[in-house]
Parts: C-alpha cells; structure tokens; sequence
C-alpha cells in the first residue's frame, strides 16, 4: 500500500472516530427536522445531554411518514401471519420491511426488534396520528454497540427526525439509606427550629361541629396528620446526624386543610378517574374496593410485560399513592383517601387507573412510561399521576456525585415524553374532534409529577413547563431532607420528613404499631396509606416519604376540584389556576424553592365565589288559571362576587308558565293541577338551583272539580264507552289496556293531565275486566277496571 | 250411520246457534279459552280441550286441582281450578288403550284485583262437562257444554252457555281432532250492543315419537280460526322420561285474537299416581311471568 492510500485511510479512520464523537455530544443536534424548543425560566429546553441515565441498546426515533407506512405494512402482515409461515427477518431477527434504506440500518446495528413507541390507539388513532405520536419507533440492538453509531446509521433514513436514547426512571419515594441521613444545608438546624416552633394547621382553628362533620370513621385516619392535624399531635423527636442533633419541638404541624372541603364541597365523584402512572396498584386491597378500574383493554394496564399487559403486579409504591388520592373514606376501614368519597351515605370516590410501569426491581423505560401516559387520555383518566423520575444515579451509590450531577443539570426532556404529555393535557376527557366528551367532567387534562429526591436544582420530566411539579414538606411546612427544589417547583406538599437512622429499609409496621413504631423510627413525620400486603404477613398499611407521597396530594385535590366543578365547560386550565392560585404561602420558607403549600380550601375559595343559595322556594299556591305572582330572584341566590347570574328555568307547560326580566320572575297558572318548576342560576363556572311545588286549584271560577292529588286517576273504574286517564305528569305518558286475556286494546302516549286527560276509546271492546298500566317518570302505575 | 247423520244435524245447529262474530280479538269472556291445566300451558297451550279425545287412551280416571297467576304484570287474577274425567266402556278387543266413552267434569274460579274507585272484585266462573263417544276405534265424537260467568259489579255480570263439539281419532302415534269451540250465544252491552264468544274453528294435531327405552316424545300443534277472524297456532312438544319425569315447552303465536303470543316451558314429575306439573308463561308484552301449578291424580 502506498503512503499516499496509507495516509488517506488513517484519515478516513480519524474522521470516522470524530464523527462517532461528534454524534455522542450532539445526539440529536442537527439531523433533526423538528426539534423540541420549550419555553421560559426555569423550564426546560432540549439540546444536548449526558449519556448517564440513558438505556444502552435502545434507541427511540421520530421516522417519516413514508416509512411509518411501510413498517405498518410489515407489522399489520407479520401480526396476519402469525402462526402460519416465517416472516422474512435481519440476521438479529428483526422483522424486514419493504424500505431498503430501513433494512440496511436493521442490518447495520443489527437490530433485534421494533416497535411503535405509541401502539395503534384503535378508535384514538385518529388524534394520535395527529399529534404525530404514531412517528415514533423504538428499536432494540446490542448494548455493545455504541449509541453513537445507531444514531449515525439512523441518522440516514430519508425524513428522520428527533432520534434519542430512553431515560432511565426511578420511583420517587425516598427510601431510607442504610446510614445517617443529611438533611440540606441549612434547612434545619437545632437553633432554626428552637427559634421557629411548629406553625398549626387552619383546622386546627375549626369549630368541634365542623370536625365531627366531616372527620371520617376511618380507624387510622388518625395518623394522616397530612390530611387533618389539629395541632395537638406532639412531633417531639430527636435525631443525630452528622454530629449535629435535629429535632422538631411542640404540638402543631401542617395539613393540607382538607376538612372543609370535605364538609361544605365534596369527598369525590366516581366521574373523575386518576391514572396512577407507577408500580401496579392492589386490586385486591380492601380499603380500595371497588376503586381501581379492573385490568382490560378498556381498564388498568402493565406497561413492563407486553406479553402479559393485563395482569398487574402490584407494589406499596403504586398503592400508596392510589391510597393517598382515592382509598375508600368513612368505610371504618382503614385511612380516609383525598378523595375516597363517603361510603357511609353511598357516595363512591374518584376511580384509579393503574398503568404499571414497574415491576420489583423491573421497569420501563422512559418511553414505555410515555405510552402509559398516553393511555391515560384514550381511557377516561383526567389526571395523571407520575411519581418517578428520570435517574442520574449511575453508579448506584445512593448519591449523587458531580458528574452525575452535571447530567442532571443537563437533562432534559425526551421529545417523545413531552408529547404524550401534551397528547394527555389536550385530548384527556375529549372525543377524537378535541370537544368535551358529553359525561366527562373536563376538558382537557392535568399532569402531575413527583419533583424527585435528590436534594437537587433539577428534575426531569417533572421540569418540563405543562406539568405541574410538587416539592415535598414535612409536617413543619419546610422542605423535606430529599426534596428537590427551583424555580421549576409549581407547589408543594406533605412528603414526610422522617429522618433519624435507619437500621433496615423495612418500611411496614404491623396494624397498631404506627405511633410507636414511627416514633422511634421518625416514621411519624412521614405519610401513612394503604400499601401491598407482603405476602407471609399481611400488612396493609405503611408509612413513606418522598416527593411521591407528596404529588398525589396535589392529585388528590385535583381530583376533588374535578368532582365538585367538572361539567360542560370546565376546562383543565381552570383547574391548574384554582390548584396553584390557591396554595398558600404562608409559613413557607423558600430558600429551597418548592413552590406555595397545597391548601385544598384555598383551591376552593380561590377566584370565583359559586353563587350561593339563600333560601328554597316556598310552595305556591294560585286559586284560579290566570293567576299570577312576580318573584324577586335576588331573595333566593346571592353571588359574593357580585357576577351577574343567569337564570334558567325547567318544568313549565303543565300548570305554570315562567318569564324572567333581570332579577324577577313572573309566573302564571296555566292549568289546574299540581307541578313544580326547578330555577337555576348560574354564574360562569357554577350552577345552583331551586325547585317550586305549584299548585293551581281551579280551571275557571265555576270549576268545583277537585284537584288531582294522586300520580294518575280515571273518570271511573266502571265504564260504559270511554276511560279517562289524568296523571300528575306534565310529560308524556303511555297507557296501556290489555283484556282479561292479556290481549292489548288500547296503546297509546301521550300527555294525560287534569286538564287535558288522555281518552281511550273502549266502544269497540266487550264488557269484561281490563287492566290498565300508566307509565311516566320511570314508574308504572297499574288499576283493574271493568266495562259494562 | 243414524248416529252420525245426527251428530252432524247437532253440529249444525250449534253453529246456527252462535252468535255474529265480534271484531277480532274483542270477543265476550274471553277466559272461556284460557287453558288452566300447567302440562298443556307449558306446551304453549297446544292442545285441544275436547272430550272426544278421551276414549283414545289415558287414565280410566284421574282427578286435579291446578292455581294459575295470569297476567301479573298489568292486572293479575288469581284462577283455582278442578276437575275430574274417566273413561269407560271397552271396545270389545281393542284392549285397555281404548274405551267406548269418556266423560269429565271441570270448574275453575278466578279472581282479580278490586276495580278502581272501588273495593269490589270481579270474578269469573266456569263450570264444564264434556262426553266423548268412540264410533269407531279410530274415530270419536265429543261435546263439551260450558257455563262461563264474570261478575264485573255488586250488580252487573255477564254470563253464557258455550259448547265444543269435536271430531277425533288417533291412527297409531298420530292424534287428531277438528271442531268447533265456544259456539253459543253472545252477550250484550246497553250502550255497545251484542258480543260474541271467542268461538273458532279449531284443528289439533299430534304424533308420539316412537323412541327406545324410557324415552318419550311427543309434538303437538293447535290452530284456531276464530270467527272474528283472528286466527291462531300453537307449536308445543313434551319429553318424558320413564313416565316419570317431563320437560314440555311451547309457542302461541296470538295474532289479533283474544290471547296474545307467548313461549312457554315446564315440568312435571310423577310417582306412585301423583303428578306435579308447573309451566311458565314468558315472550309476552302482557303474560310475561304467568305461571301455574297443577297435582293431578291417577289412577
């Protein structure tokens, strides 16, 4: 070889190794045809990132059109062909399609599989083809294979677009290391807390008749010093750590202010679902009995085993968050969920779906969690409840060294993960046209993320602006010992702040062993839910912190304002304003950044005040047909805002007829008899109504015939041509006249009032026993008469 | 041959007898077509209620008693029935499964709920008798004379004669019968004037399958034309096991006559001469949940 050709080829061989080196930094740089940009301080951007915390052997790319369909081709054939002959495969046993240039990149980095990130959606396909979710493509090769060069080889196909490696994730409850625990700088020392004794609750203010309203019968609803603290329990607990001694003195401590929510608003609707986006949640459990949407393809689904996608696992993590939002509440079982509904007067709470996306030790990556997510929209869910993270730990030394910090800093969000997300904000609770579905409570969806816990400035995809992300508090307001903090941080919420030292990770107490087991633990700072039962013993309940107990708080209250404000026209942005507008700033102390303190009433109160209801209208009686009486609405609904209220007015037509001019209603017996009407006033989120029993007595000065008074009469039971049937009913009715036989004479509907009766004509049919059935409302009336 | 040409001048004048037809399905005392036995209701009522089938077969006697739950659903009655029927006289060596004669007697009582604006409640009666003659030892005569009455008021009921008469046979496992049912006069309404019984001409079918061992199979068919000029069918079949235990299910396809469409299923179990039937009544936009009980005796 000459030295000419030997230079050359140790060029080409450099210019080879920089190009490698070159797409390591700029993984999806300038190939790209749509590149992610987000928006302002705080949130993040895409752009470059670490390698850490990315899955080796896996690479997830935004491919063309043209190519999508013909790997849909070649999926859609393989799946007809299942079973019968062979499938043409690369030499890695990837299935080959039609596309030469996406054939050669299966043989290049020798591909063994690939998939859609986002599968067919079936009747959603249409929206998820819109959002171009149906574009990206995961692909699976050696993790001896640099991903450097798959991005290069993909990097080749006409019309690719954003190409990245999966993140790794991470559940977001701050298990306890085996080794003293350090809480952040500066937080909490011994003199902080000597000098800033434990701020009370609202409700530790609360009247005793609100709290026996509205405290539920749930046996250790007293360990939820989350959800109720009447400032009486006693935090008093010391801990050495680092050679300094923490400790919190005094009765007191946050909540969430929940109580009056609970009394004056709602417990939960079984209309609003929550898609807790985590471990599998217990199906089994029996303090969420009934609450978890049984695994199907219309229900909970496991994201980790696609051979098995609905038989879930279920794990404590994923089952106390489901607890925390949604266990059965007043069932004299267990704890009292968020929004657990009140099972002692028959009101079901919020439902969970469970989208498993761990499994022990087993997990998705970040775009199965994508998937997971997106599911949550195309099944009913109008929350999505996420706590996980991305993971920077990559040594698994249980902290975070500065290189790994470094690629936390850097992070950002993958390209396919913010798109779920926005796919979950803009269709959850809509049909494929974008309009509110006619039953569902809101249009549009929230996301909610666990910030993380890693006492540090970033979190992803808990940064990423559409997300609401949730810090975590102990029971003094302050930041939890793990929480991550900025500017990023929407709120902030009970977390737990357990700390002391931890012999063993055991994080289950037996049943009535909670107040003295946390004590000595520092268990009682922490938050107490349902959990999986461990299988030699059952326990069903266990104290946790983290930044995942503290998000589904916020779901928890986010699924209280979907139940108490959600109709027609009731968007998701009205929700987010009322959750973040309404948290409180009082007591918080941000020189760690975590946002307001979730305050539930706050979340009520915030804005607009609801028209309010004064007084019911009494009964009102008119004489004669004619009559009529002017009411002034303003007696009977009061606005504290002072918006104008509409007024509507249901019921009309059979004795009375309304008109309404500004505040005042005019009615006017039209018929004799007995009706109601029902007015509804409204401001430009909630409706209130009123209903009205009128009654006229007379059809004209000389009628003496009495009124009706029960749901249906006749002219007589004994007829001779005609029967005559009046009903209370002002709408339609159907009567119904069989023989003695059972043979049908007479079927008609109609309406059939005093006024005017319905009239079966009988002349034709012969004396005998007939029965007669009258059926309006939803009920059917039955008499016996008899023709002579 | 005197004999017949008389059978034939009474069928006749029974005819003559009945009164104009009402309109379909309007008919007078409906409740003399209401089938009360459970085993032949639970056929979809496939049956024909004739004397003249009695000398073909059977029990030399049998008595029963039967409640009916009829039309629960929109204005229920409550009907008890009872009856007894024999047949006697041989037929010189046709063996025991023929006899010259059968004759039985029947009574059923139904009441309904109180009319309303009253307490009173209407009832209705019906006392029958019926007698079949073998001509031949494949072909009968019979005639049934009914009494029908329903008490509407303290003070008004109707009431009426009726007669069935019959032609039947029975040529191996094949039974028929081919007649005329409910002839007699109507009654009448001050303001509506006369209506007529449900009489119809009415044909009845029916083959025993002849099946091995303890199995038993029988399919039935009724067809009535009413004079109104509602015509009806009935499809029914009974399985028996050993003659002890019988499953039975059935159509009525109603038309505009006075009973309307129903299906039907039931059972019955026999031991030592008792037998216990129950059928119920569904399909039905008004008989929907009838049911009846009936014990019979045999002897």
């Amino acid at each position: 070889m000459s030295k000419i050709s030997i230079i050359l080829s140790h060029g080409l061989r450099l210019l080879r190794s920089a190009a490698f080196a070159t797409a390591s930094l700029l993984f999806i740089g300038s190939c790209a045809r749509e590149e992610y940009r987000e928006m302002p301080s705080g949130k993040a951007e895409s752009g470059e990132y670490s390698q850490i915390g990315r899955v080796k052997g896996v690479v997830v790319a935004e491919l063309s059109e043209e190519i999508c369909a013909i790997l849909e081709e070649a999926a859609a054939k393989e799946s007809l062909q299942k079973g019968q002959a062979a499938v043409s495969r690369s030499s890695a046993g990837a299935l080959l399609t039609k596309s030469a240039a996406f054939n050669s990149v299966l043989e290049d980095i020798k591909v063994s599989s690939w998939s859609r990130v986002f599968p067919d959606a079936g009747e959603f396909e249409p929206r998820t083809r819109a959002a171009g979710l149906h574009r990206w493509y995961r692909l699976e090769y050696p993790d001896t294979i640099p991903a450097a060069k798959a991005a290069l080889s993909i990097k080749e196909l006409p019309g690719v677009g954003t190409i990245e490696a999966p993140h790794k994730i991470r559940r977001t409850s701050a298990l306890p290391p085996a080794r003293a625990v350090t809480a952040l700088p500066g937080t909490r020392t011994a003199a902080f807390v000597r000098a800033n004794p434990l701020p009370t609750a609202p409700t530790a203010a609360l009247p005793s008749s609100t709290v026996a309203a509205a405290k539920p019968d749930d046996p250790y609803f007293k360990y939820q010093w989350d959800l109720y603290n009447d400032g009486s329990r006693n935090f008093n607990v010391s801990a050495r750590a680092n050679g300094k001694v923490y400790y919190l003195s005094s009765n007191g401590g946050a909540d969430l202010n929940l109580l009056p929510v609970w009394q004056k608003y709602t417990t939960g609707s079984s209309s609003v679902i929550v898609a807790v986006v985590d471990e599998g949640v217990d199906l089994s459990h029996p303090d969420l009995n009934g609450v978890v949407i049984p695994a199907g393809a219309a229900g909970s689904k496991n994201f980790v085993n696609s051979r098995t996608p609905y038989k879930i696992t279920s794990g404590s993590h994923g089952t106390h968050v489901a607890g925390t939002i949604a266990a059965v509440r007043n069932n004299k079982t267990g704890v009292a969920g968020i929004a657990g509904g009140d099972w002692a007067n028959g009101v079901s709470g919020v439902k969970i779906l469970s989208c498993e996306i761990f499994d022990g030790e087993a997990g998705c990556t970040d775009d199965g969690c994508a998937n997971a997510i997106k599911w949550g929209a195309d099944h009913g869910a109008l929350i999505s409840q996420n706590s996980w993270g991305n993971y920077y730990d990559e040594n698994e030394d249980g902290e975070i060294d500065s290189e790994e910090l470094e690629a936390a800093r850097t992070d950002k969000i993958s390209t396919y993960m913010a798109k779920a997300i926005d796919y979950f904000i803009d269709n959850a609770g809509c049909d494929n046209n974008g309009a509110q579905l006619p039953d569902s409570p809101m249009k549009g969806g929230v996301v909610i993320f666990a910030a993380g816990n890693d006492a540090i400035q970033y979190g992803v995809p808990a940064d990423y602006e559409k997300v609401i992300a949730v810090g975590a508090t102990g029971p003094d307001y302050n930041i939890s010992w793990y929480s991550n903090y900025g500017s990023w941080v929407d709120i902030c919420a009970p977390g737990g702040d357990g700390f002391g030292k931890y012999e063993d990770e055991d994080i289950r107490y037996s049943i009535g062993d909670a107040d003295a087991v946390g004590n000595s633990r520092g268990n009682i700072y922490n938050l107490y839910a349902t959990v999986k039962g461990d299988g030699d013993e059952y326990v069903n309940y266990g104290y946790m912190q983290g930044t995942s107990m503290a998000c589904p708080h916020v779901s928890g209250v986010a699924a209280l304002l979907a139940s108490y404000y959600g109709r027609q026209g009731f968007t998701a942005e009205m929700l987010r304003e009322r959750l973040i507008g309404g948290a409180s700033n009082a007591h918080i102390d941000n020189r760690y950044y975590i946002g307001p303190y979730l305050d539930a009433l706050g979340a009520f109160t915030f804005g607009n005040t609801p028209p309010e209801l004064l007084k019911n209208f009494s009964d009102r009686i008119f004489a004669v047909v004619g009559d009529s009486a002017q009411i002034d609405l303003s007696d009977y609904f009061y606005d504290a805002d002072g918006d104008a209220l509409n007024y509507e007015v249901q019921g009309e037509g059979a004795v009375a007829e309304c008109s309404i001019s500004g505040n005042t209603m005019t009615i006017t017996a039209v018929g004799k008899g007995n009706g109601s009407i029902t007015v509804t006033a409204s401001d430009s989120e909630i409706s209130i109504s009123s209903t009205m029993q009128i009654t006229v007595k007379k059809r004209d000065a000389d009628d003496d015939e009495p009124i009706l008074t029960t749901p249906v009469a006749f002219n007589s039971g004994v007829v001779k041509s005609s029967l005559s049937v009046s009903t209370l009913s002002g709408s339609e009715v159907r009567v119904k006249i069989a023989n003695s036989t059972g043979k049908v004479v007479f079927d008609k509907s109609g309406i059939a009032t005093q006024t005017s009766p319905l009239k079966a004509d009988l002349s034709k049919c012969a004396p005998g026993r007939y029965g007669v059935s009258v059926k309006f409302d939803g009920k059917t009336y039955k008499y016996t008469i008899v023709k002579i | 041959m005197n004999k017949r040409i008389l059978a034939s001048a009474l069928c006749l004048s029974l005819f003559a007898f009945h009164a104009s037809a009402a309109e379909p399905g309007s008919e007078a005392l409906p409740f003399l077509r209401l089938h009360q036995n459970p085993a032949s209701l639970a056929a979809g009522a496939a049956t024909a209620g004739t004397a003249a089938l009695l000398p073909f077969g059977g029990d030399r006697l049998c008595a029963g008693a039967s409640y009916l739950s009829y039309m629960p659903s929109v204005s229920k009655t409550d009907y008890i029935s009872g009856g007894i029927s024999s047949r006697f006289g041989s037929f010189g060596d046709a063996g025991d499964e023929l006899s010259r004669f059968g004759a039985t007697l029947n009574f059923t009582r139904g009441a309904g709920r109180e009319v309303y604006g009253t307490d009173y409640k209407p009832s209705d009666l019906l006392l029958n008798a019926g007698f079949g003659w073998a001509m031949t030892r494949q072909l009968s005569i019979g005639l049934n004379l009914s009494y029908a009455s329903q008490s509407l008021t303290e003070d008004y009921s109707l009431k009426a004669v009726a007669a069935d008469i019959f032609l039947a046979g029975k040529f191996g496992g094949f039974s028929f019968a081919a007649g005329a049912s409910s002839l007699g006069g109507g009654v009448g309404s001050e303001e509506t004037g006369d209506f007529s019984l449900p009489a119809s001409a009415e044909a009845f079918f029916a083959y025993d399958f002849p099946l091995a061992g303890k199995h038993g199979l029988r399919a039935s068919l009724d067809a009535d034309y009413y004079f109104s000029g509602a015509f009806s069918a009935a499809l029914g079949a009974e399985y028996a096991f050993g003659d002890i235990a019988f499953a039975r299910a059935g159509y009525r396809y109603g038309g505009d006559s006075i009973i309307p469409s129903f299906a039907s299923a039931g059972l019955g179990f026999r031991f030592k001469g008792f037998e216990l039937d129950a059928a119920y009544l569904f399909a039905s936009e008004t008989l929907g949940g009838s049911f009846a009980l009936g014990l019979v005796f045999h002897l």
